[in-house]
C-alpha cells in the first residue's frame, strides 16, 4: 500500500464528535484548548449528560438504542452537514473502526479524524492483517494467514503446529468465535462451536489457527503518524490485567519492558503502521511469552480507551495531535523527541458490582465525590444526579494515577480509590482498591490471566477486617429506624418478610 | 435495643444505647463508643475511638441493609427473635411459590420456556439484557411456570415480577 503524501493542510473549525460518554467529554476538551467549535450529538436519553451540556453545539439524533442514535451513519452525517462541521471524531467504540463511515465522511467532504478507510479495513480483516504483516516482516503469532475451511486442514495445521492451539473466526474480534483446543481429541467439537460462534457473529464461518501461547501478557505501542509519512511511536502500555478480555487495569510503561525491548516493539509497531499506509492515532497490540518474545495481536485503528497514560507519562496530548494531524500539519516530534517520565496507571472504574459477579448497576448516581490532589486524573463523563443507563457501557470514568515511578503511581491511586464516592449505584472501586494491594500485582508477576485466576481465588479467601464496624454501623441504622417509626415495625409486616426472604433467596440463587 | 444481626451466615447479638450524638453498641463481648453523624443521606460519618470512618449505608429491604466501605462491602440483615425465626423458615420453606424478579433493570431479550413448562433447578427461564450483557435467570427449585408476566421486547425494573414457579 502506498503512504500518502499529502502535505497540504487544511484547518478545521468546527468538529462532531460522533459519541458520548467520557471520551465525548475528552475531545471536547481537546477542542476548547485548540479554540475549535464543538458539536456533540446525544440520545434521547442523554439530554442531560456531561457531553450534551459541555459542547458549544448539540443536537438530538435519536431514541436511546445504539443503533437508532450514536450508530446512525446517515444521522450522523446529515447532522453534521447542518451545522457546518468540517470534521467528524468517532472516540472509540461505535463506529471508530467502521471503514463504512470514515468513507461516508470523505464521500461527504468532512474530514475522518483517524485513518484512511482502507486502513481499517485491512486491520478489521483478521487473516488479511496476519497476511499483511507477515509479508512486512512483522512477529505474528506462529498460525496460518488464509481462512481454512474444513477440519481436516484444521487438523493438519494444528499438528505441524503442536498443541495447544487456539481457532479464530477470520471476520472475528470480542472474543468470538474463539476456542483453545488442547489435543487433537478435542478438534472436532473446537471446530464445531467455532464455526458455528463465527458464522452467526460475522456471517463467516471460516477460521484461522494460532498457536496458543501460555500466560502471555498483553502489551501494545501507541504510534503516531502524520500525512507527510513520519510515523513515531509513544512507548508501551501495560494492559495484562484484564477480566474476562476486556482490560480494567493500565500502566505505561511495563514492569517487564526495558529500553532495548521497548525500541525493537516500537520499530516493528512503526513497520506495521507503515505497511497499511497509517496516518493518525494508533494502537499495535502485542503477546508477550514468558521468555519476551512478542508477537503482532492486532492494530486498533482508533484513540484508545487507555491513552491518558501514555499522556501522562510523555507529555504528549494524543487527542491535540490527532486534531493536528487531521488538519494536515506534519508532526512536530521526532522520535528522539520522546521520553517517558515516571510511570502512570489507569482504573477503569465501572457500574458494575464487584461483590456479585460483576453484575451491571445502572442507576442514578445519588451523591458523588471526585478524587484529586497531586498527580491525579479523572476522566468522567458523569456527574452527581447523572445516570448510568442501561443502553451504554457502563463506564463512569478512568481514573488514573501519576508518579515518579511505579510505587508512587500505586500509592497515589490508592489514595484517590479511597477519597472517591459513588453512592446510588454499585461501582469496581472496591475491586481496583483491592488489586492495587495485591501482592502479585505489586510485584509485577501477572498475565492475562490473573484476574480470573489467581485473584479471583485470594479474593475470595481474603480477610475482611472491615466487618465489625459494618455491624455497628447497621445496628446504628436499625435503631434509628426502629426509632423513627415507633412501634410500628413491632407488629410486624410479617406478610412482606415472607415475600422479601423468598425473593432474595431467590435473588441470590439466580445471581451465581 | 437489643438485635440479632446476621452477616454472611453468621448472627452477632447486637445492643444499642443512645446517648445524644453518641451511639454505645455492643456487639457480643465488644464495646464501640460511636460518635455518629450522618453529613448526606446514607453517608455514615463514624468516629469510634478515634479512629474516623466514612461508610455508605443503605436499606435494601425490611430489616437488611447493606454497608459499603472504599475496599468491602457487606449486608446485614436484622430482626428480633420471632422475626428471626420467621426468617429462617421463610427462606428454608422449600414449599410455595418462587416469584423470579428483575435482579436489576433491563430488557428481555428471550423467553427460554412457555407457560405451564415444568423446570428444574438451575434451568434458565429467561434472558435479561442490561447494558449490553445478557444474563440468563434461573429456576432455584424445580416446578411448573404458573406466569411470564413479561414478554421479549418488554423494558423491566430493578425487583420487578417477571415469571412465577410453583
Amino acid at each position: 500500500m502506498k503512504k500518502q503524501k499529502n502535505h497540504s493542510t487544511k484547518p478545521i473549525r468546527k468538529v462532531l464528535i460522533a459519541n458520548r460518554g467520557e471520551i465525548a467529554v475528552r475531545i471536547i476538551r481537546a477542542c476548547k484548548e485548540m479554540a475549535i467549535d464543538t458539536v456533540a450529538i446525544y440520545s434521547e436519553i442523554d439530554r442531560e449528560a456531561l457531553h450534551t451540556r459541555f459542547a458549544k453545539e448539540a443536537y438530538c439524533i435519536g431514541p436511546p438504542p445504539s443503533d437508532e442514535s450514536y450508530l446512525a451513519i446517515e444521522k450522523i452525517i446529515d447532522t453534521a452537514r447542518r451545522a457546518h462541521a468540517d470534521a467528524i471524531h468517532p472516540g472509540y467504540g461505535f463506529l471508530a473502526e467502521n471503514a463504512a463511515f470514515a468513507k461516508s465522511c470523505e464521500e461527504a467532504g468532512i474530514t475522518f479524524i483517524g485513518p484512511p478507510a482502507s486502513a481499517i479495513e485491512v486491520m478489521g480483516n483478521k487473516t488479511a492483517a496476519r497476511k499483511m504483516m507477515e509479508e512486512a516482516g512483522v512477529p505474528i503469532v506462529p498460525g496460518t494467514t488464509k481462512p481454512l475451511n474444513s477440519q481436516d486442514e484444521v487438523m493438519k495445521v494444528a499438528e505441524k503446529l503442536g498443541f495447544p492451539i487456539m481457532l479464530k473466526a477470520s471476520g472475528g474480534g470480542g472474543g468470538k468465535g474463539i476456542r483453545i483446543v488442547r489435543s487433537a481429541g478435542e478438534i472436532g467439537e473446537g471446530y464445531r462451536l467455532a464455526t458455528s460462534e463465527a458464522a452467526s457473529a460475522f456471517g463467516d464461518p471460516s477460521l484461522y489457527i494460532e498457536k496458543f501461547i501460555e500466560k502471555p501478557r498483553h502489551i501494545e505501542i501507541q504510534i503516531l503518524a502524520d500525512s507527510s509519512g513520519n510515523v513515531i511511536h509513544l512507548g508501551e502500555r501495560e494492559c495484562s490485567i484484564q477480566r474476562r478480555h476486556q482490560k480494567v487495569i493500565e500502566e505505561c510503561p511495563s514492569c517487564i519492558v526495558d529500553e532495548k525491548m521497548r525500541s525493537s516493539m516500537g520499530e516493528v509497531a512503526r513497520k506495521a503502521a507503515g505497511a497499511v499506509g497509517y496516518t493518525n492515532a494508533g494502537t499495535v497490540e502485542f503477546l508477550v511469552d514468558r521468555e519476551k518474545h512478542f508477537y503482532f495481536l492486532e492494530m486498533n485503528t482508533r484513540l484508545q480507551v487507555e491513552h491518558p497514560v501514555t499522556e501522562m507519562v510523555t507529555g504528549i496530548d494524543i487527542v491535540k495531535t490527532q486534531l493536528k494531524i487531521a488538519m494536515g500539519q506534519p508532526l512536530q516530534m521526532r522520535q528522539a523527541d520522546i521520553s517517558m517520565q515516571g510511570a502512570a496507571i489507569e482504573c477503569r472504574i465501572y457500574a458494575e458490582d464487584p461483590d456479585n459477579n460483576f453484575l451491571p448497576s445502572p442507576g442514578t448516581i445519588s451523591w458523588m465525590l471526585d478524587p484529586g490532589g497531586p498527580g491525579i486524573r479523572n476522566d468522567t463523563g458523569i456527574t452527581q444526579g447523572g445516570e448510568v443507563s442501561i443502553y451504554y457501557d457502563p463506564l463512569i470514568s478512568k481514573l488514573v494515577a501519576w508518579g515518579n515511578n511505579r510505587q508512587e503511581a500505586i500509592e497515589r491511586m490508592r489514595r484517590a480509590l479511597k477519597e472517591y464516592k459513588i453512592y446510588g449505584i454499585k461501582t469496581t472501586v472496591p475491586f481496583h482498591e483491592r488489586v492495587m494491594k495485591n501482592e502479585h500485582f505489586l510485584e509485577g508477576d501477572f498475565d492475562t490471566n490473573f484476574i480470573d485466576t489467581v485473584f479471583s481465588a485470594e479474593n475470595g479467601t481474603r480477610e475482611r477486617p472491615m466487618r465489625e464496624y459494618a455491624l455497628v454501623a447497621a445496628a446504628i441504622a436499625a435503631y434509628r429506624e426502629r426509632k423513627s417509626v415507633g412501634s410500628s415495625t413491632k407488629n410486624g409486616t410479617f406478610g412482606s418478610k415472607w415475600k422479601f426472604a423468598n425473593r432474595l433467596r431467590a435473588l441470590n440463587s439466580k445471581l451465581q | 435495643m437489643r438485635l440479632e444481626a446476621l452477616s454472611d451466615g453468621k448472627q452477632y447479638p447486637v445492643e444499642i444505647v443512645r446517648k445524644a450524638d453518641v451511639f454505645i453498641v455492643r456487639i457480643g463481648e465488644r464495646e464501640y463508643r460511636v460518635d455518629y453523624r450522618e453529613p448526606r443521606e446514607s453517608l455514615y460519618s463514624l468516629i469510634i475511638n478515634g479512629k474516623a470512618f466514612d461508610i455508605g449505608v443503605e436499606k435494601s429491604g425490611n430489616g437488611s441493609y447493606n454497608i459499603y466501605f472504599y475496599d468491602d462491602f457487606f449486608k446485614i440483615e436484622f430482626a428480633d427473635a420471632l422475626q428471626r425465626q420467621m426468617l429462617v423458615s421463610a427462606a428454608d420453606g422449600a414449599t410455595g411459590k418462587e416469584e423470579i424478579v428483575a435482579p436489576m433493570s433491563g430488557k428481555i431479550v428471550k423467553l427460554l420456556k412457555n407457560k405451564g413448562d415444568e423446570v428444574k433447578a438451575n434451568e434458565g427461564i429467561l434472558i435479561i439484557q442490561a447494558m449490553k450483557m445478557e444474563n440468563e435467570l434461573k429456576a432455584s427449585r424445580n416446578g411448573t411456570i404458573s406466569q411470564f408476566l413479561v414478554k421479549p421486547g418488554d423494558t423491566v425494573n430493578s425487583s420487578q415480577l417477571l415469571a412465577v414457579i410453583e
